[in-house]
């Protein structure tokens, strides 16, 4: 066993290393965003030694491209559909959680809606297209938030899922007897206690949503619908790759994630629901 | 006020039958204790009255009204949990208030009802800290404050002081029969521990296997028990019982015969006494070594080996006595049972 105070930096060396590791393309990344176009490539590269400019960020959002339509697209697509997502798998998750199904039904219901994660999802992107193309879908916001809350509900489903199994039933049956409702107990008692769950969850909803690229891709081209990875990859051409633009707009896209990230930061501790039981 | 009743109440989860053709009448005000080993359905027949169970055949009457297909909250009844089940996002005054608020009862009113109700319990200035804050006892409290402040037709609670240490179990155990008392509400109590059952109860339902085994005031069930389950279930240390046959008036086996039984010839009962009806005696009926001897401080336990059998009897505190010497045991002949080892019945004369 090693010694404490050996213990300490090579603890401290791993998190360095581990960080360097995830943070460095992003780093990059925003470093980029704010170099002129003769920095960007200059071999070697330059990490801090580069004048900084802004053009990227003045051409992101202020020539030919609509970036803040794209933004609002996205923002709408990924808040309805993690909000629909949620909703519908909260339920879900309560009530594999909860009630009784005639049989094994229970596992094989759970096992299904976590089956339609188990393939890549280019394989029913052509048929979606088509269905999608028949009820009039294609090229609106509608179109990705269908597609968008039908991948989360199964993620949702199963996080909230275990979350409810860890609190104890006899909480909502004491509301029931007390005189509420089963859906009441549901919303007064169980929601407020799986509120670091459902913080955890939602977030990884957001991501997905915001960060896909292939059904935004293909479902949609139009400015009344593309998203904001689409925007990014508009920077490549056939001709040329505008690395500087794609950097600053990749960097904006960022932002909103992080500040979400923080908002709920405070609901992921979790332990709430530890005390309720045994003394 | 309100009664209880049970008619025919039958409960199965898939191939194993929890509650067994129940049927039993709970009177207005009476303390009703359901008592039986884990496992005897105590808990799912009380659920039943909840409404947190649906029997599979069967009808709950509150009040002489038709409950059985009544959801938890049209029954008005209050349940005390094992677990106490307090909310633990909520203070103890939220968590007390919690039923009144479902029920929309104005702010004021609500606030004059919990300070009313935690001077019952005893929880004053506890009011604004969380459940994890407050000791067991506390909780259970809590608990209880929850479950009286609506005053409901029937009380259901479900082993609720299993979780309190011993001295904190008998100080609740009297609060809880004082308070029953002062409000008159007919209770259900589910407990698996007999000492509870015996002084809490107004009538004490012993539950095996899915199925009523006897139903009596605690003094009946101690007294006289109507079979071997029952007799080995009821009291502690337990009934001891010795095998044997009963032939021309005499229970005989290969320690012990007793005499002048007027029981007819039985070819396999069992002979039943419990440890405090024998007496260490000079020529007792029944010789054997001691096995050990366990001074619990107001008596001594002597365990007595008889051939393969190990009997327990209750002496004074200040026997004296050593492991592996002989022993002899007088039987108080009034307080004998006979019961029938294949039923499991109790053989009366």
């Amino acid at each position: 066993m090693l010694k404490n105070n050996l213990k300490k930096p090579i603890v401290f060396l791993s998190i360095v290393f581990a960080l360097l590791y995830t943070l460095f393309p992003f780093l990059y990344m925003i470093s980029v965003s704010f170099k002129v176009k003769k920095d960007i490539f200059a071999m070697p590269p330059k990490y801090f030694n580069f004048n900084p400019t802004l053009e990227h960020y003045w051409y992101t959002f202020f020539d030919q491209i609509p970036f803040f339509k794209f933004m609002i697209n996205s923002f709408i697509v990924t808040s309805v559909s993690t909000i629909l997502a949620l909703i519908i798998g909260t339920l879900a998750g309560y009530s594999l959680s909860r009630f009784r199904y005639p049989g094994t039904l229970k596992y094989h219901i759970a096992f299904w809606i976590l089956s339609t994660r188990m393939m890549p999802p280019i394989i029913v992107v052509i048929p979606i297209f088509i269905f999608f193309s028949y009820f009039n879908l294609v090229n609106t916001r509608l179109a990705l938030i269908i597609a968008y809350t039908a991948f989360n509900i199964p993620f949702v489903t199963w996080m909230m899922r275990s979350f409810f199994l860890d609190i104890p039933k006899e909480l909502e049956e004491s509301a029931m007897v007390d005189g509420d409702t089963r859906m009441g107990s549901f919303r007064r008692i169980i929601l407020p206690l799986a509120k670091p769950g459902l913080a955890a969850t939602s977030i990884f909803c957001l991501i997905l949503a915001w960060n896909e690229f292939l059904f935004a891709v293909i479902l949609t081209e139009t400015e009344a619908s593309n998203t904001v990875t689409f925007a990014i990859a508009l920077g490549v051409s056939q001709y040329q790759a505008n690395w500087g633009y794609m950097a600053a707009s990749s960097t904006i896209s960022v932002i909103p994630i992080i500040i979400f990230a923080f908002i709920v930061q405070k609901h992921l501790v979790r332990g709430l629901s530890f005390g309720a039981m045994k003394g | 006020m309100a009664n209880v009743i049970f008619k025919n109440i039958t409960k199965k989860y898939d191939d194993v039958t929890a509650v067994d053709d129940f049927s039993l009448e709970v009177k207005d005000k009476e303390f009703l204790v359901l008592l039986g080993p884990s496992g005897c359905g105590k808990t799912t027949t009380m659920r039943i009255v909840a409404g947190l169970e649906q029997a599979n055949s069967g009808k709950v009457l509150i009040d002489n009204n038709d409950v059985t297909d009544y959801a938890p909250k049209e029954r008005d009844i209050a349940m005390v949990f094992q677990s106490y089940a307090l909310y633990p996002h909520m203070t103890v005054f939220q968590n007390i208030e919690y039923p009144l608020k479902i029920k929309h009862v104005p702010k004021d009113k609500r606030n004059d009802q919990v300070n009313e109700t935690i001077k019952k319990v005893q929880l004053e200035g506890l009011l604004h800290r969380l459940p994890k804050q407050l000791s067991g006892g506390q909780r259970q409290r809590v608990a209880l404050a929850r479950a009286i402040i609506r005053n409901p037709k029937v009380f259901l609670m479900d082993e609720p002081l299993s979780n309190l240490d011993a001295k904190l179990r008998v100080e609740m155990r009297a609060k809880l029969k004082n308070l029953q008392n002062e409000l008159g509400i007919t209770t259900i109590y589910v407990t698996h521990d007999q000492v509870e059952a015996m002084t809490l109860a107004d009538r004490v339902v012993v539950m095996n296997n899915a199925k009523i085994a006897q139903v009596s005031s605690p003094k009946e069930i101690y007294n006289n028990p109507s079979n071997l389950f029952v007799a080995g279930f009821v009291g502690s240390p337990p009934m001891n019982f010795m095998p044997g046959e009963i032939k021309n008036n005499k229970f005989s086996n290969n320690y012990l015969n007793e005499e002048n039984i007027k029981i007819s010839d039985n070819n396999s009962s069992i002979l039943g006494i419990r440890p405090e009806d024998m007496s260490v005696a000079q020529e007792g009926n029944i010789k054997g070594e001691v096995y050990s001897f366990e001074l619990t401080g107001d008596s001594t336990y002597v365990t007595v080996k008889l051939g393969d059998d190990l009997i327990i009897a209750k002496t004074e505190s200040d026997y004296k006595t050593s492991i592996g010497s002989p022993i002899s045991l007088s039987l108080n002949k009034n307080k004998i049972y006979f019961f029938d080892s294949k039923s499991g019945n109790r053989i009366v004369a």
